[in-house]
Formats: structure tokens, C-alpha cells, sequence
């Protein structure tokens, strides 16, 4: 709050004035400063073009450098710094949604780099027991459209059953390495607005089989698919009649990046390369039917000749065309650089360094190998100067069912409290998905105090019974806040936040209130 | 720092340390040192409460404002060209001074623009422009190179006095993500839902509860520190108003609908006197690239929605004797003039602005650019002849009191245009 509101004041003194988080001037030195660092890191960010915080997941006030703990910035002070020092726990933070004890154990027991290993070869984990718990929830999500339409009438609501899904992996399976790519791909090729059973079946048969394969396939079979052809109308391009926003976001926000040197005319050839690429026609409308928006390519709909993009020339003709420049874009450096970068955003919390960039060249290949990427982004050194992000809704609730070790209840909650959290998919219409950052969420502060709240009475949609009743079990205060700081913080609570927690404890016995005040506590948002 | 592999944040900290020193310094340097001093605007009379509403995706302009008297646009606009005046479909334009009119789903707004309370500012953009929406929108809504300066109307709240000195906030956004307008701001929130905003879940010791997750947040220094303080007030100044049971002073009902119960809690929250400065409603979906549906469709039907909800609130500030607050409705561009072989419109950089409440100058302000080829943006677009930050420049100046006009819109010199768009202040 400014005190000097008459006065003559200089832009860059309100500016400085903005920069506090804090009401009283006190505050200046500490929040002030980290804040004004991290300006400096915005303006380089202007100088290379960016449009920033799109999708930047640099936690307010970190100043885009592994010493902004130190000057206070990130989320809870000095002591938060030295907590978070474990390169180990960082990894299973920034890995997996909701890190247990027992995910401390196993990477102590391994070792940082075999335990990363382990979760980069995810085929090799065994995890039938939560699929499992998926097919017994999600009754028809792993049957194929053929075996879908020869069940009479099936119990099948596939929009929220592939949330459903990806919520109980997120919070049940073994491969969490695994199912924050998904997160990850689900948000990058963003589709909104088509029908329940074709999001399904374009998260089932895109993004799932191929989050840890290559980038091309990831590519290929996004654009072989009818969601995305009817997600941004290229199933209404034709030639001499080129609707180009497919073509648009296949350049700006799937492949090269809005920085990746391409021009408006550009966009045009690609969109003609494209014509043709469509769906079925005449097929049900039904929005569960299994059948929705099915894939085709017209070949009478595509324009002839040859086109450039980007300097590149591509002569094949049909659907061969669009595949050659699909594959390009795929080996593309720019590519390479704008995925590398939201990588380094979504599992380090900043963007890629220089470094990080140069490794990744040399592992990209034709196709982009996303297990050689995340090798190198994964590295302990990497990891070790990686910066908070703030946990999505998603992110918050799946990893609570994790620390809590429990499963959804009934039908489509999660995705009704997703939606009461923020996350609501049809608010995201657009094709860059959700947003990342403290910025983007913070408006939802209020709903999410209430939702955590809620989830330790048991209203959250899973059942919160056996933390109670471990908690019951122990006999004083300083049992019990060990118990929430190892299951829910890896050890490494705040004091400062123990000491609120303790204080609250001291006038009765209210174990849930303490887990609820624990889990809406500052660094319990942050991973 | 020409290292083509160098990203934002190692050229940061390439920054930082070539700049050396102490950090003091290197705040101090982050700052934009070319600004001139500024004074404070020492105005004391009333100023506008600010509604803005973002239809977020480009609107089309031709749709919201029909150049009927142009034969170019009928050609251009083969199914979505919205009918002449007189020429007897049920959807042709209204009439609004023999060349431009209003399509028929934008009828309620008819009575306000023959008030002369309804301002249209055709043919808007800006001349670096881009048809991104995404960075369209960053443009419009921080109006600054980069996030950390903040967003524009966050920068208008820091650099003018606020209304009531003890206010629980200033600006306020119906959405559950902080608006970029917003971002850095000191004493705005936002919830989509403010009738329903609660921070306990039903423990006996709820408050106790919310006074000890507060204290946490006061203890640390980043900006959830001031947000989680900030809900916390907004609870207490909110739930005596008890907006959810708040009705139109009119006869004219709010209409149940995301504009419309925006709208609804709006006027709650000014009529209720807590010093609310700026109020912003988002509505995405304008991104019409098929099945546009000028004509009776899905464009109608939104104009439609919107239209009800503006008229609701006009009725109801005009049955409440409400002169101090302005609404403007901004979509980051237009589409282009002609329609695509989907039924729909690409993205197009010039689109139209509209301005609505008691303090607008009215009618239809446009030099107009026709809708020829050689007179369109690369032959495809609406040639804006308008910046729309030289009328949010006039905003902040007329209705807003706020005189540091190239603090909160750094991003071009705007002009100094009078009284062109709103009332003197």
C-alpha cells in the first residue's frame, strides 16, 4: 500500500512500491528486493522477445536464480531454503505428485541417479495393482473402440473417466515420472470443446501410449486425430477454403514456438499443406459414442502444388505432404529449444539453460527421444538449482490422494472439484492449455484453503479415515506434527510453520484442524 | 549474450552479474530509468468505477457494428453478412445513422445508445500488433514488455489515490486466475464467484482456523502473503453484502448468466460502498473460425447474452441514480473482414471497442478505413485507425483520475485527445 499518495512520486518509485508484498514498510528490504530481481530477470525475458508468463512456472519473487531462497524470496523464508537443500526429495517433488515416506526410502536406498533410471524405464515398473484400481473405477477406459461398440449400452462417460484415470495414476501408480508427462502432454496439446468420447479417446490413444516415446509420434498422432482436426477447425479446410488455426497453433504453441522464426505467410503454407486432414463425415453425434469425430483424410479436399515454410520446400503430394512436414517440425531445432524450454519450466520450474539446451541437441535425434531429454533435464545438478512451482489443482489434489494413500469415491467428484478449484476446462477454451504459475492460481487461494480443508472431514471424495486415525493414535503434539511433516512435507515443514501449528495445538486436542491448518500452510503449495 | 542457446534466465543471471555491485544496485538498474517524473493527478472529485469487461478470443467487429451501407462487406461476408436495414429478415440492422447499425441481437442495447450512453470506437487495434491471441492479449492486458512491471490496471491502481482509504481491496476480477491486467497489484482479488467466497469448511473453530492459516501467510515474503491477506478481507467486506440475494433496483431482471451475475454482484459490490475502484469480467469463446453464426448462431446468441446483461445493469444503476461508474469492453483484435470457407473468420488485428455508462460521449467514433483491399491491414484485416490505449489513455485521465497515463500505458506516447471518448472530468 503506497503511503504517499499526493505527493510527487517518480514511476520508478511506484514501480518499487508495487514490488512489495507487504503491507508495511517493513517489508521492503526482504520482498522489495527478491521482487526487483526477479524484474531484472523479466526484462532480459522482454529482450529476447518472449511473451512472458504464459506458460513460465517461475515461482513470484524467485529472481530466476538458485540464490533467491537465500534473500527470502520463494515461499517460506530462511528455513524453507535449508530445508529444500535435498537434491533427493527435490527430485521426488518435482517427479511425482504427493512424495511418501516411502518414496523417500526407496530413492535413499537406490541412489539419486539409479532411482531416476528406475523412473525413466517406467514400462519396467510393475504397476498392475493401480491399474487395477483404474479398471475397477474406470470400467471401459482400456477397451478399444471396436470392443466399446460391441458392448450394448455401456456404462461408459469417457470425458471424466479419462480424468478419473489419470487422477487415480497420478495418485496410485508406480510410473509418477510417467504420469507428470502425461500432465504435461495432456497440457500441451490442449483440446477443449469436442466430444466427451473423443477427448477420451484422444488422451487414451495420443497422449498416454506416447508421454515418454518420442515427440514425433506424440506429434503425428495428436494431428492424425479427430479431436485436434475438430478442436481447431482444420476439418473445415479445404482447398481454395484454408481455415489456418490449426495451422497457427501447430507453429506457434505444438512445434517451433512463437519465437521460432516463422512469419505470417508462413502460416498460410502450412495450413494449405494441411487441407484435407479432417474427420469422417456422417458419423454419430452422441457425445459418448465411441465413434465421435473419427480421423480421415480427404484427399479431394487438398490443394495441389508445392509449398515453403520456413525456407523449407516440401513437393510430396496428398497426405504424404502434411506427414514430411510434420516430421520436420518434429527434428526442428527451434522445436527442440521451445520443448526443451516448457520441459525445463514444467519439471524445474525455470527455463532451460544454455547447457541444458546444448545436451539436449545432441540427444533430440530426428524425433526428439523424451527419455534421452528428461535424462538430461533430470540431471542432480539440474534438479539441484531448480526453483519451486506452484502446485495446479490438479496437481494439489491428486498428490494429496497420494500422501493420504487413498481413492476417489464416487463418479466424476474429482472433476466437479477441479472445477471448483479453478481447473475448469471449459474456462480454458484456448489452445495453450492451463496456465502455470503463482500469478495464474492465486486468485483461487480461498477456494483451495476450502477444499483442503474439507478433504480432512472427509468431503474431499476420498476417505481421509486412516490419517485420522494414525493421528489419534499418537500420544502428544510433537508426535503428531511429525507425523503431518514426514507424510506430508518429507520432513522438511518450516519451523517457523511448526511453531503456528503447535501454538493452535496447545488449546485442545483437534488433530484434523491441525492437518488442515499444516496442508494450507505456504510451503505445502509449492513443489 | 549472443549465445543463440542462452535463455531468459541464464541472460538474467549473465545480467546480473556483468552489472556486479551490490543488489541495490541491480534493482535500481531493472528499472526503466528513461521515465520522466510524474505528478500525482490532485483531482477531488468522484471518479468512475471501472467495469472491464475482456471477450477474450477477437470479436468480430462487423458483426458487433454492420457497415450496411458498404457493398464491399455483403461481398465479402457471403452467409455472415448480417442483413440491411429494411430489408425485411427478421435479423436485418438496425439503423443507427445510414451507414452503420446494430445487429438485432445487440437490440437491448439500442435504448442506452439513443440515451446517448453507449459508445462504439470502430475499426480499434494497434500498430504493433500481432495475431496471436496469446500475445494479443499479454499486449492488452499488461500493456508492458514484460509481466514483472505488472499489468496495466494494476500499475493505474499503484499510481492513483484510492477511493475509500480503508478499502478491503480496489480491484476485483470474476475469475479464479489473477488476471494479467492485474498481476503485481496491491489490494485486487479474484474469484469468479464472490456471492459464494468462504474460507472455512465447517469446523466449529473455522475462524480460528482461518487466523492461524493467515498468520502463516503474514510471515512469508512472497505475494501469496498479500493475496491470502487480501481474500481474507474481501471475505469479511463481502459477506455483510450478501451478494447472492441481491436484486435489480429496475424492473428489468439480471439475467442468469456468467455476464449476467457478474454484473449483478458488480452493482452489489458499488452500491454496497466498499470502495471497489475497478471490477473485471474475462468471457473467453469469441474465437469464431467456424460456424460463426452472425446471423442467428452462436455469435448471436452470445451478443445476445451480453446485450441482456449490460441492458440488466444499466436499468438497475439508472433505477439506483448511478452516474459514477463506466464500463468498457475490450477484445484483444477482430477477425478479418473476409469469412473463411468454414462460416467462421481468422483472427483480424483491427477490431471495435465499445464504451458504456453515463460518462461516455456517445455514438458511433471511427475513421473509418472501408473495407477495400488496398484499405485493409495486408489486405486481409480492418485497417485500425483508432488506438485503443489512446482511449484507455482518456479513460484513466476523464473517469479514472489518473494523470500518470504513460506509467500505466508505457508501450506507446498516448495521446492527449480531450474529451473525444468520455466525458471531462
Amino acid at each position: 500500500m503506497l503511503t504517499r499518495l499526493n505527493d510527487e512520486k517518480r514511476p520508478d518509485e511506484i514501480l518499487d512500491a508495487m514490488t512489495q508484498t507487504a503491507t508495511s514498510r517493513r517489508g521492503l528490504l526482504a520482498g522489495g528486493l527478491t521482487m526487483a530481481l526477479g524484474a531484472a530477470a523479466g526484462m532480459a525475458s522482454a529482450q529476447n522477445g518472449m511473451a512472458p508468463n504464459r506458460s513460465g512456472s517461475r515461482p513470484p519473487g524467485s529472481g530466476g536464480n538458485g540464490n533467491a531462497f537465500e534473500s527470502g524470496g520463494a515461499s517460506g523464508g530462511a528455513s524453507f531454503n535449508r530445508s529444500w537443500a535435498n537434491s533427493k526429495k527435490k527430485l521426488l517433488r518435482k517427479i511425482s505428485y504427493g512424495p511418501t515416506t516411502t518414496d523417500v526410502a526407496e530413492i535413499d536406498n537406490l541412489g539419486y541417479s539409479n532411482y531416476l533410471e528406475q523412473q525413466l524405464n517406467f514400462s519396467a515398473i510393475d504397476d498392475s495393482a493401480c491399474e487395477a484400481l483404474v479398471s475397477g473405477h474406470c470400467r471401459y477406459i482400456h477397451l478399444s473402440v471396436a470392443e466399446l461398440n460391441a458392448i450394448q449400452n455401456p456404462e461408459w462417460y469417457p470425458g471424466p473417466d479419462a480424468m478419473d484415470a489419470m487422477a487415480i495414476r497420478s495418485a496410485h501408480s508406480k510410473r509418477q515420472l510417467y504420469q507428470r508427462c502425461v500432465e504435461f502432454w495432456w497440457d500441451h496439446f490442449w483440446i477443449a470443446a469436442v466430444k466427451d468420447s473423443s477427448f477420451a479417446e484422444f488422451q487414451r490413444s495420443v497422449i498416454w501410449p506416447n508421454a515418454m516415446g518420442t515427440f514425433r509420434d506424440l506429434l503425428v498422432a495428436s494431428a492424425n486425430h479427430g479431436a485436434m482436426m475438430i478442436y481447431l477447425d482444420n476439418h473445415q479446410s479445404f482447398h481454395t477454403q484454408t481455415n489456418i488455426n490449426y495451422a497457427r497453433e501447430l507453429l506457434e504453441l505444438h512445434t517451433v514456438g512463437v519465437n521460432g522464426g516463422y512469419v505470417e505467410a508462413d502460416i498460410y503454407q502450412v495450413a494449405e499443406i494441411m487441407t484435407g486432414w479432417g474427420v469422417h463425415e456422417n458419423l454419430p453425434l452422441g457425445r459418448y459414442d465411441p465413434n465421435a469425430e473419427v480421423f480421415k483424410f480427404h484427399p479431394a479436399r487438398k490443394s495441389p502444388g508445392s509449398y515453403t515454410v520456413m525456407g523449407q520446400t516440401f513437393t510430396s503430394t496428398g497426405k504424404q505432404q502434411g506427414d514430411d512436414l510434420l516430421d520436420w517440425l518434429a527434428a526442428h531445432p527451434a522445436t527442440m529449444r521451445h520443448i526443451t524450454d516448457k520441459l525445463c519450466e514444467w519439471f524445474l520450474g525455470r527455463k532451460a539453460s544454455s547447457a541444458i539446451l546444448q545436451q539436449v541437441s545432441q540427444v533430440w535425434g530426428n524425433h526428439g527421444d523424451l527419455k534421452a531429454v528428461l535424462r538430461v533435464i533430470l540431471a542432480e545438478t539440474n534438479v539441484a538449482s531448480s526453483l519451486p512451482s506452484f502446485k495446479r489443482p490438479f496437481h494439489m489434489m491428486a498428490g494429496l490422494m497420494r500422501e493420504c494413500n487413498a481413492m476417489p469415491i464416487t463418479w466424476g467428484k474429482f472433476n466437479h472439484l477441479l472445477k471448483l478449484n479453478g481447473s475448469d476446462t471449459s474456462k480454458f477454451p484456448q489452445p495453450d492449455g492451463l496456465p502455470n504459475g503463482f500469478h495464474a492460481w492465486s486468485g483461487g487461494m480461498i477456494k483451495r484453503f476450502h477444499y483442503l480443508t474439507r478433504a480432512t472431514r472427509g468431503f474431499s471424495d476420498f476417505d481421509i479415515d486412516p490419517v485420522k486415525q494414525a493421528l489419534q493414535a499418537l500420544p502428544n503434539d510433537g508426535a503428531k506434527v511429525k507425523y503431518i511433516n514426514d507424510h506430508f512435507f518429507l520432513g522438511e515443514l518450516p519451523v517457523s510453520d511448526q511453531v503456528f501449528i503447535r501454538r493452535y495445538m496447545k488449546q485442545g486436542n483437534r488433530d484434523m484442524q491441525t492437518l488442515a491448518i499444516a496442508l494450507c500452510s505456504p510451503t505445502y503449495q509449492w513443489f | 549474450m549472443s549465445d543463440p542457446f542462452a535463455c531468459n534466465e541464464y541472460n538474467a543471471v549473465s545480467r546480473r552479474k556483468f552489472l556486479g555491485g551490490t543488489a541495490a544496485a541491480i534493482a535500481a538498474s531493472s528499472l526503466p530509468a528513461f521515465l520522466p517524473k510524474v505528478a500525482f493527478a490532485q483531482g477531488t472529485s468522484t471518479k468512475d468505477v471501472l467495469i472491464f469487461i475482456q471477450l477474450i478470443g477477437g470479436v468480430d467487429a462487423l458483426t458487433v457494428c454492420v457497415p450496411h451501407g458498404d457493398p464491399i462487406y455483403y461481398s465479402s461476408r457471403p452467409t455472415l453478412a448480417i442483413p440491411q436495414p429494411g430489408s425485411g429478415s427478421q435479423f436485418a440492422a438496425i439503423d443507427l445513422d445510414g451507414y452503420f447499425g446494430l445487429p438485432q441481437c445487440l437490440n437491448p442495447l439500442k435504448p442506452i445508445f439513443d440515451n446517448g450512453h453507449l459508445g462504439i470506437i470502430h475499426a480499434a487495434g494497434r500498430d504493433n500488433w500481432t495475431r496471436s491471441h496469446f500475445d494479443a492479449q499479454f499486449m492488452m492486458q499488461s500493456d508492458s514488455i514484460n509481466l514483472t512491471d505488472g499489468g496495466w490496471i494494476a500499475r493505474h491502481l499503484a499510481s492513483s489515490s484510492q477511493t475509500y482509504a480503508d478499502a478491503a481491496f480496489r480491484g476485483f476480477a470474476f475469475t479464479d486466475t489473477t488476471p494479467v491486467t492485474m498481476v503485481k497489484g496491491q489490494q485486487v482479488v479474484s474469484t469468479s464467484r464472490p456471492e459464494s467466497i468462504a474460507f472455512g469448511a465447517g469446523y466449529a473453530d473455522d475462524a480460528e482456523i482461518a487466523a492461524t492459516i493467515s498468520r502463516m501467510y503474514s510471515r512469508v515474503k512472497d505475494e501469496s502473503r498479500g493475496v491470502v491477506r487480501d481474500s481474507k478481507r474481501t471475505i469479511d467486506a463481502l459477506s455483510p453484502l450478501n451478494l447472492g440475494s441481491y436484486s435489480s433496483a429496475a424492473s428489468l431482471p439480471y439475467p442468469d448468466t456468467l455476464i449476467g451475475n457478474a454484473l449483478r454482484s458488480s452493482a452489489g459490490m458499488i452500491k454496497g460502498g466498499i470502495g471497489v475502484e475497478v471490477l473485471q469480467i474475462d468471457w473467453p469463446g469469441w474465437d469464431t473460425h467456424a460456424g460463426q453464426g452472425s446471423v442467428g448462431g452462436l455469435l448471436h446468441n452470445m451478443l445476445r447474452t451480453l446485450a441482456d446483461g449490460l441492458a440488466a445493469f444499466y436499468a438497475d444503476m439508472e433505477a439506483s441514480g448511478r452516474t459514477d461508474w463506466t464500463i468498457v469492453l475490450l477484445s484483444e483484435f477482430g477477425r478479418q473482414v473476409e469469412e473463411n470457407g468454414s462460416q467462421g473468420t481468422e483472427h483480424g488485428s483491427g477490431g471495435t471497442l465499445l464504451t458504456l455508462g453515463p460518462n461516455v460521449q456517445s455514438g458511433i467514433h471511427t475513421t473509418w478505413p472501408g473495407l477495400e483491399i488496398e484499405n485493409r491491414r495486408d489486405g486481409v484485416d480492418i485497417m485500425p485507425t483508432t488506438d485503443y490505449r489512446d482511449v484507455l489513455g482518456e479513460l484513466l485521465r476523464n473517469r479514472l483520475h489518473n494523470g500518470n497515463v504513460s506509467f500505466v500505458l508505457p508501450s506507446k506516447p498516448v495521446e492527449n485527445t480531450g474529451a473525444k471518448w468520455f466525458k471531462a472530468a
